[in-house]
C-alpha cells in the first residue's frame, strides 16, 4: 500500500518510549519498572537503527551504538535486579510503595 | 603501532587505573587477612600514580586519540588533575568507609577506581558512544557504592538511584539519537561542522534540550535532584562525600565541553540552562530550611553549588569556563572539609541529626573553628575562597546580556535565603549547653585533613590572583 | 638593609602572629602567665620598632625613596586590587611613633592592668590594634587603608568598651562605634565615586586601583574633565571621614565618650595614633586637594582649635581636659597642612604624641594614686610623689608651647602661618588657652594640702614606661634647629608666661577670671551635647512616624517573606515523599513542559 519511510518509525519508537516511561511511572512492581526500562531502550535502539537504515551517511555509527546500547541496558536490568533482591530479602513483596522509607 | 601511541599519549592514567582495577580483583580473590588496609594502599598508590601519568600525557596541542573518540587537552587534563584531588581526599578521610563487610573491602575499591576511571573517560571523550558508555559506567559505579551498607535503607537508595538513572539515560539517549538523525554522525567535532553547515532547526533544539536535561541529571538540578537527597541520606558518609564531588566534576566537564562544540548554535539552551539553574538554586535553598537530618542537609548544599556550577557553565565565554574552574578547585577542599567533619564527629558518636551537633565547641575549639570556616565558605563569606568563588561567578554572570542579570539578581535573593542552610548548623554547633557536650578524640588522619581544607579555604582567598590565572589560561584552551 | 625592606610585612603581620597565638593560648589555658603574654606583646613591638627605625634612616637618606612592595590580589573585570606596603617618609615617621609610644604603654599597661581580670584579653586587642593600625599606615592604596580604617575602628570599640560589665561604658563604646561609622561610611561614599570617576573618565587606566602612587596622575587627568564642583564634593566626603576619625568640629563628641576606656588605651589610641588617622588621610589624598578644600581644611582646624581650648578651660575632669585639648591641637595640625606646609603638621603630630602620650600616663598614675579623675577630689600630690609633678610640668611646657618639644613645634607653625594676621592671632589664641588649661589643672592637682589617703605607687614599669616618655618629650626639641628668634616667637613666648601666672592665680583664688557666662558657656561644653540631644528629641517625632513603617511595613514584609518561605519549604518537603516514581513523574512533567514551552515559541516564530 504505502511506502514505510522514517517517519513511521520514528514515530513507533516514540509511542513505545512512551509506552515504556508510562509503564515506569505507573507501574506498582519494581520488576515491571525494569522491564518498562528495557522497553525504553529497544525504542531508543530502533530509533537509531532506522535512521542508520533510511538515511546514507558515511559512518555506520547509529548501529554500533545500538549495540552498545543493548549491552549497557543489560548491565542496567542485571544491577536492578541485584538490589531488588537484596531488597526482597527483607521484604515481602516489591513494590514501589514498599520503598518509601526516606523521605522528607 | 597506532593504539599504543594513543594510549602512550593521551590513555596514559585511564590505564594505569585499569591496571590498579585489575590488582585489586586479583588481590580479592587471594588475599583473606587486612583486606582494608591494603586495598586502601592499592587505592591511593593507583591515584597517585594516575597523577604522576598526566605529566607524561600530550596535552598541548590538543591530541586526538582512538580515532578521534577520546581527547586530551589542558582543559580535560585539569579536571582529571581536580578528580584526582578529590579522589584522594575522599579516601584519607573517610576511614571508615564500610564499616560491616570488612571482607569486601576489594570489591568496593574496585569499583571506587572504576567510578574514577569512568569520570575520567567521561571528561576525555569526543563522541557520544564514549560518552555514554562512561555515564552508564559512572552510575553504575555509583550504584553499588551507594548499596554497599548492610543497611536496608542504602539499597533502597541505591534502587531509586538506578531507576531515576536509567530514565534519565532513556532521555539522553532519545537526544542523541534524534541529534544523530539530523547530522549523521556522534562524533563532537564533526556533529559542529555538520551543524555550522546545515543551519539549526526545531529538531536541533529539542535534541539538545534533551541532552541537556539528563545531563543535569548527574549533576543534580531540578528536575532531576529529587534522588540525591534520598541517596545521600541512604549511604555512608565517606561514599557521601564521592558522590557529591566525582559524578559532579565529571558531568560538568562534560556540560562545558558539549556547550563548546553543540550548543553555542542557539542561545535558547543557553538561558534555558540558566533558567534549570536558577530553579536548582532557588528550589535548594528553600527546600533545605526544613531539615533535621546533616546528611539531607548536605544534599540539598550539594544541589545548590551544582546550580552554582550549571549557571557559571551557562555563560558560555571563556571568562565563565575560567570561573567554572575557579569555583570547582575551592568548592572540593569546602565539600571534603565539611563531610570530613561529619565523619569525624560520626565515628565517635553515631547520630545524623544536627541537634546533635550542639555545643560540640566548648570541648573542640579547634574542631569546630575549621568545621564553621568551611561551612562559611560553602554560605558564600568573606574572608573565605567561597566568596570570592562566588563573586568572580556573578561578575561573569554580569557580563552577560539583559536576562542575565534578571537572574543574577534572583541567584543573590537564593543565596541570601541558602546562608540559613549552614547557618543552621553553626548555631548549633556554639549553643551553650552544660551537659552533654561531646569530645571528639583519636582521629588524626580525617582532623588533619580538616585543618588543611580550612586553611586552603582560607588561604585562596588571601592570595587568589595565582588561582584565577590559571583557571582563565586553562578554560582558554577548552 | 636588604633584609629590613624585604620584610616590611613582618610589621605588620607579627602583633597579629601574637595576638592568635595568645587567643590560641587562652583555649588550653596557657596564658595563665601574665608574664609571658606581655613579654610577647613587647617583643613584637620591640622587633617592629627596630624595623620602623632602620627603615626610617633608610628612606629618608639623602634624596626620600619609596619602597613599594604590593601583590595583586584580586584581578575580576577591571578591579585590580592590590594588598601590600607601601613605604616612604610619611609613613615611616608615623610607623615609627606608633611602635615607640605602643612599646611604652604596653609596658605601662602591665603594671596598670596587673590587678585587673581579663588581662589576656586587653593585650589580645592591644596587638590587634598594632595590626590594625601598621596596616593603615602601610597601605599602598585607598582600599587598603579603608579594610584597615574599619578594623582599626573594631579595635577602638573593642578597647573602650573593655570595662563591658559597666552600663555606661558599654554605651559609650556603642556610641563611639557608631560615630565613628558615619565618618567611614562618607569615606566610603568617598571612595566609591572616585572610583567611579576614575574609571569613567580618565583615558587609561593605571594597573593598580587607586594607588597612591598614581595620584598626581589621577589630579592631572582628573581635573581637566569633570565639573570642579563635583570633583571638590567628592573629595569633601574623604575630608568628612579624616574630620570624624580626628574628632574634629563638629564631630568632636565621640572622644569624649572615648575616654570611659582605661588610660592606657586613651593615651595609646585617642591622642597618639588612632586620632593621627585622619591627618594621615588627609596627607595620603594631598595631591588631590584643590584650593578651596585647603581652605575649608584651614578654617575647620581653626574653629576646632579654639572652640575646643575654650571648652577644655572650664573642666574638671581630667580626662575630659585631655581629650578636648586633643582635638583642640589635631585642629592646629589640620591648620598646618591647610597652609601647605605638610612637614610642620608632621612634627607637630610627633610632639604632641609623646606630648600627650605622657600627660595621660601621668593622668594614669594619678588616678591610680587618688582613686578619682575629678580635679575637685584630688590635691597636694607634689608632696606625695614629687617626681609625677614633674613629668607633668615637663608635658605641660611642652604642650603649651613653651619649651621642650612643643616649643620647636608652635614655632614652626607660627613661621608658616606668618603671614596672616588673624591666622595667627587664633593660633595664639589657642595656645594661650592650652597653657591656661594645663597649668590650671597642675596647679589644682598637684598644690595644695596633701590628702591624708594618698600612697605612692610603685610599679617600676609604670614608672619605666613615664621616665622614658618624658625623655621624648624633651630630646627631639633639641634636633630641629629653631629658624630664627624673631618677634612672634617672643611674642609666644610672652603669651604663655602670662596664662602661666593667671592660671597660678585663678587656682589660687579659687575662681576663673573670665566673664561667668564665658565661663558657663565652656563648661557645658558650649551646649553642643545638649544641642545633640535636642536634635535627637526632635527627632523622636520622626522617629515614632519611622517606627510604626518599621514595624508594620518592613518588618511586616519580612515576616511576610519569612512565611512564605516556610511555606513553600514545607511543600517542598511534602514533594520529597520517597516514592521513586513520583520523582521520575516530576522529571518527565518538567520536561514536557519546557518541550511545549519550545514548540509553542518555535509555531510563533513561524508564523511571523
Amino acid at each position: 500500500m504505502f511506502e514505510i519511510t522514517l517517519y513511521h518509525y520514528l514515530v513507533l519508537s516514540l509511542i513505545l518510549f512512551a509506552i515504556g516511561f508510562i509503564g515506569i511511572i505507573i507501574s506498582k512492581n519494581i520488576i515491571k519498572v525494569l522491564i518498562c526500562i528495557e522497553i525504553v531502550m529497544s525504542a531508543i535502539n530502533l530509533n537509531f537503527i532506522a535512521f542508520t537504515a533510511y538515511k546514507n551517511y558515511l559512518f555506520l555509527s547509529g548501529m554500533i551504538f545500538a549495540l552498545f546500547i543493548t549491552a549497557i541496558s543489560a548491565l542496567q536490568t542485571a544491577i536492578g535486579l541485584v538490589l531488588i533482591y537484596q531488597i526482597y530479602k527483607n521484604k515481602e513483596k516489591i513494590t514501589s510503595e514498599e520503598i518509601e522509607e526516606l523521605k522528607g | 603501532m597506532e593504539i599504543i601511541k594513543d594510549i602512550q599519549s593521551a590513555f596514559l592514567p585511564e590505564l594505569i587505573l585499569i591496571i590498579f582495577i585489575l590488582i585489586n580483583i586479583v588481590f580479592s580473590l587471594f588475599i583473606r587477612k587486612n583486606t582494608y588496609r591494603i586495598a586502601k594502599i592499592t587505592t591511593i598508590s593507583a591515584i597517585t600514580l594516575a597523577g604522576l601519568a598526566i605529566f607524561f600525557i600530550q596535552i598541548n596541542p590538543t591530541y586526538f586519540a582512538f580515532n578521534e573518540v577520546y581527547i586530551s587537552t589542558i582543559y580535560t587534563t585539569s579536571f582529571k588533575i581536580m578528580i584526582l584531588i578529590s579522589g584522594l581526599l575522599v579516601i584519607l578521610s573517610a576511614n571508615n568507609f564500610i564499616r560491616e563487610k570488612r571482607q569486601k573491602a576489594f570489591e568496593f575499591f574496585t569499583i571506587f577506581l572504576a567510578g574514577i576511571l569512568s569520570a575520567f573517560s567521561l571528561i576525555s571523550s569526543n563522541d557520544f558512544i564514549s560518552a555514554f558508555i562512561s555515564i552508564e559506567l559512572l552510575s553504575v559505579s555509583c550504584y553499588f557504592l551507594t548499596s554497599f551498607r548492610r543497611n536496608h535503607k542504602a539499597k533502597e537508595a541505591a534502587l531509586k538511584y538506578l531507576i531515576t538513572g536509567a530514565s534519565s539515560s532513556a532521555i539522553l539517549l532519545l537526544g542523541i539519537s534524534y541529534l544523530y538523525g539530523i547530522t549523521g554522525n556522534l562524533n563532537f567535532s564533526n556533529i559542529s561542522d555538520a551543524i555550522s553547515v546545515s543551519g539549526i532547526n526545531i529538531m536541533f533544539i529539542i535534541s539538545c534540550i534533551l541532552i541537556i536535561i539528563a545531563l543535569t541529571f548527574k549533576l543534580g538540578c531540578i528536575p532531576f535532584s529529587n534522588w540525591i537527597i534520598d541517596i545521600y541520606e541512604g549511604s555512608t558518609y565517606g561514599v557521601g562525600t564521592y558522590l557529591s564531588l566525582i559524578p559532579k566534576i565529571a558531568a560538568i566537564g562534560l556540560i562545558s565541553r558539549l556547550f563548546v562544540f553543540i550548543f553555542s548554535y542557539s542561545p535558547i539552551i543557553q538561558i534555558l540552562t540558566a533558567i534549570i539553574a536558577l530553579c536548582s538554586i532557588i528550589y535548594s535553598a528553600i527546600g533545605g530550611i526544613k531539615q533535621t537530618n546533616i546528611k539531607r542537609l548536605y544534599a540539598y548544599s550539594s544541589i545548590l553549588h551544582s546550580g552554582f556550577l550549571l549557571l557559571a557553565a551557562s555563560c558560555v565565554s571563556v571568562y565563565g569556563f575560567s570561573c567554572l574552574i575557579f569555583y570547582i578547585f575551592t568548592y572540593i577542599f569546602m565539600n571534603i572539609g565539611i563531610w570530613n567533619a561529619s565523619i569525624i564527629y560520626t565515628t565517635n558518636y553515631q547520630s545524623d541529626k544536627i541537634i546533635d551537633y550542639k555545643g560540640i565547641f566548648y570541648k573542640n575549639p579547634y574542631f569546630s573553628i575549621a568545621y564553621t570556616i568551611c561551612l562559611l565558605s560553602l554560605a558564600g563569606l568573606p574572608p573565605t575562597s567561597g566568596f570570592l568563588s562566588k563573586l568572580y561567578l556573578f561578575s561573569a554572570l554580569s557580563r552577560e546580556d539583559f536576562t542575565y542579570l534578571i537572574i543574577l539578581f534572583l541567584t543573590l535573593c537564593a543565596t541570601v535565603i541558602s546562608l540559613f542552610l549552614y547557618f543552621k548548623i553553626i548555631k548549633v554547633i556554639y549553643e551553650k549547653n552544660s551537659q552533654d557536650t561531646k569530645i571528639i578524640k583519636n582521629i588524626t588522619i580525617g582532623k588533619i585533613i580538616l585543618y588543611i581544607c580550612s586553611i586552603i579555604t582560607i588561604l585562596i582567598c588571601i592570595y587568589p590572583n595565582e588561582f584565577i590565572k590559571l583557571s582563565q589560561i586553562i578554560a582558554y584552551y577548552i | 638593609m636588604d633584609f629590613f625592606a624585604n620584610n616590611i610585612f613582618l610589621i605588620m603581620f607579627l602583633p597579629l602572629w601574637i595576638c592568635l597565638i595568645i587567643i590560641s593560648g587562652a583555649f588550653i589555658r596557657l596564658t595563665e602567665n601574665r608574664k609571658m603574654t606581655a613579654f610577647l606583646t613587647s617583643i613584637s613591638t620591640l622587633t617592629g620598632l627596630i624595623f620602623s627605625i632602620a627603615l626610617f634612616n633608610y628612606v629618608k637618606s639623602p634624596q626620600p625613596i619609596v619602597i613599594e612592595d604590593s601583590f595583586s590580589w584580586l584581578n575580576i573585570d577591571n578591579l585590580n586590587i592590590y594588598l601590600g606596603v607601601l613605604l616612604d617618609s610619611t609613613s615611616a615617621i608615623f610607623l615609627v611613633i606608633l611602635m615607640l609610644i605602643s612599646l611604652l604603654i604596653q609596658i605601662y599597661s602591665y603594671g596598670y592592668m596587673k590587678n585587673k581580670e581579663e588581662f589576656s584579653k586587653y593585650f589580645i586587642y592591644l596587638n590587634f590594634f598594632n595590626f590594625a593600625m601598621t596596616g593603615l599606615i602601610l597601605s599602598p592604596n585607598l582600599i587598603q587603608l579603608y579594610i584597615f580604617w574599619e578594623l582599626v575602628g573594631v579595635a577602638s570599640y573593642l578597647l573602650i568598651g573593655f570595662f563591658h560589665k559597666k552600663e555606661d561604658v558599654s554605651l559609650s563604646a556603642k556610641k563611639v562605634f557608631i560615630i565613628n561609622r558615619f565618618g567611614d561610611t562618607a569615606l566610603l561614599a568617598g571612595i566609591i565615586f572616585f572610583a567611579y570617576f576614575s574609571i569613567t573618565y580618565m583615558n587609561q587606566q593605571p594597573n593598580e586601583f587607586l594607588a597612591f602612587s598614581d595620584l598626581d596622575y589621577f589630579h592631572n587627568q582628573l581635573q581637566s574633565l569633570t565639573y570642579p564642583n563635583v570633583y571638590n564634593l567628592v573629595l569633601s566626603l574623604f575630608l568628612i571621614g579624616a574630620f570624624v576619625k580626628s574628632a574634629q568640629f563638629p564631630f568632636q563628641q565621640w572622644l569624649i565618650d572615648a575616654m570611659k576606656a582605661p588610660t592606657p588605651v586613651s593615651a595609646l589610641i585617642h591622642s597618639a595614633t588612632m586620632v593621627c588617622a585622619g591627618i594621615f588621610l588627609i596627607i595620603r589624598i594631598y595631591p588631590l586637594l584643590s584650593d578651596e578644600l585647603l581652605k575649608i581644611i584651614l578654617s575647620l582646624g581653626l574653629i576646632t582649635a579654639v572652640l575646643c581650648a575654650f571648652i577644655a578651660i572650664s573642666q574638671n575632669n581630667i580626662k575630659k581636659m585631655l581629650a578636648y585639648s586633643t582635638s583642640s591641637q589635631l585642629g592646629l595640625m589640620f591648620t598646618a597642612i591647610g597652609l601647605q606646609s605638610i612637614p610642620v603638621a608632621i612634627i607637630y603630630l610627633v610632639i604632641h604624641s609623646f606630648t600627650k602620650a605622657l600627660l595621660f600616663l601621668c593622668t594614669g598614675n594619678i588616678s591610680q594614686i587618688s582613686n578619682s579623675i575629678e580635679t575637685k577630689d584630688i590635691s597636694g600630690l607634689r608632696k606625695i610623689d614629687f617626681y609625677l609633678a614633674i613629668y607633668w610640668i615637663i608635658g605641660a611646657l611642652s604642650l603649651s608651647g613653651l619649651f621642650f618639644g612643643g616649643f620647636t613645634s608652635k614655632e614652626m607653625l607660627l613661621n608658616v602661618a606668618e603671614n596672616n594676621k588673624s591666622i595667627l592671632f587664633l593660633i595664639l589664641l589657642t595656645s594661650f588657652m592650652s597653657t591656661f588649661y594645663i597649668f590650671r589643672t597642675y596647679f589644682n592637682i598637684f598644690e595644695g594640702n596633701k590628702r591624708e589617703e594618698y600612697k605612692i605607687i610603685n610599679e617600676r614599669t609604670m614608672s619605666f614606661a613615664l621616665m622614658t616618655m618624658v625623655i621624648f618629650v624633651i630630646f627631639p626639641g633639641f634636633l630641629f634647629k629653631v629658624s630664627q628668634i624673631n618677634m612672634l616667637c617672643l611674642l609666644a613666648i610672652g603669651i604663655g608666661i602670662t596664662a602661666i601666672f593667671s592660671a597660678y592665680f585663678s587656682s589660687k583664688c579659687n575662681k576663673i577670671m573670665i566673664p561667668p557666662l564665658l565661663y558657663k558657656l565652656s563648661q557645658n561644653e558650649l551646649f553642643i551635647p545638649n544641642l545633640y540631644n535636642f536634635i535627637g528629641r526632635l527627632f523622636n517625632l520622626i522617629y515614632f512616624a519611622v517606627n510604626i513603617i518599621d514595624k508594620y511595613v518592613i518588618e511586616g514584609f519580612i515576616n511576610i517573606t519569612v512565611k512564605i518561605t516556610k511555606f513553600i519549604s514545607n511543600i517542598i518537603s511534602k514533594l520529597q515523599n520517597g516514592n521513586i516514581q513520583t520523582y521520575v513523574s516530576y522529571s518527565i512533567f518538567s520536561i514536557g513542559i519546557i518541550l511545549l514551552i519550545i514548540l509553542y515559541l518555535y509555531f510563533m516564530a513561524l508564523r511571523s
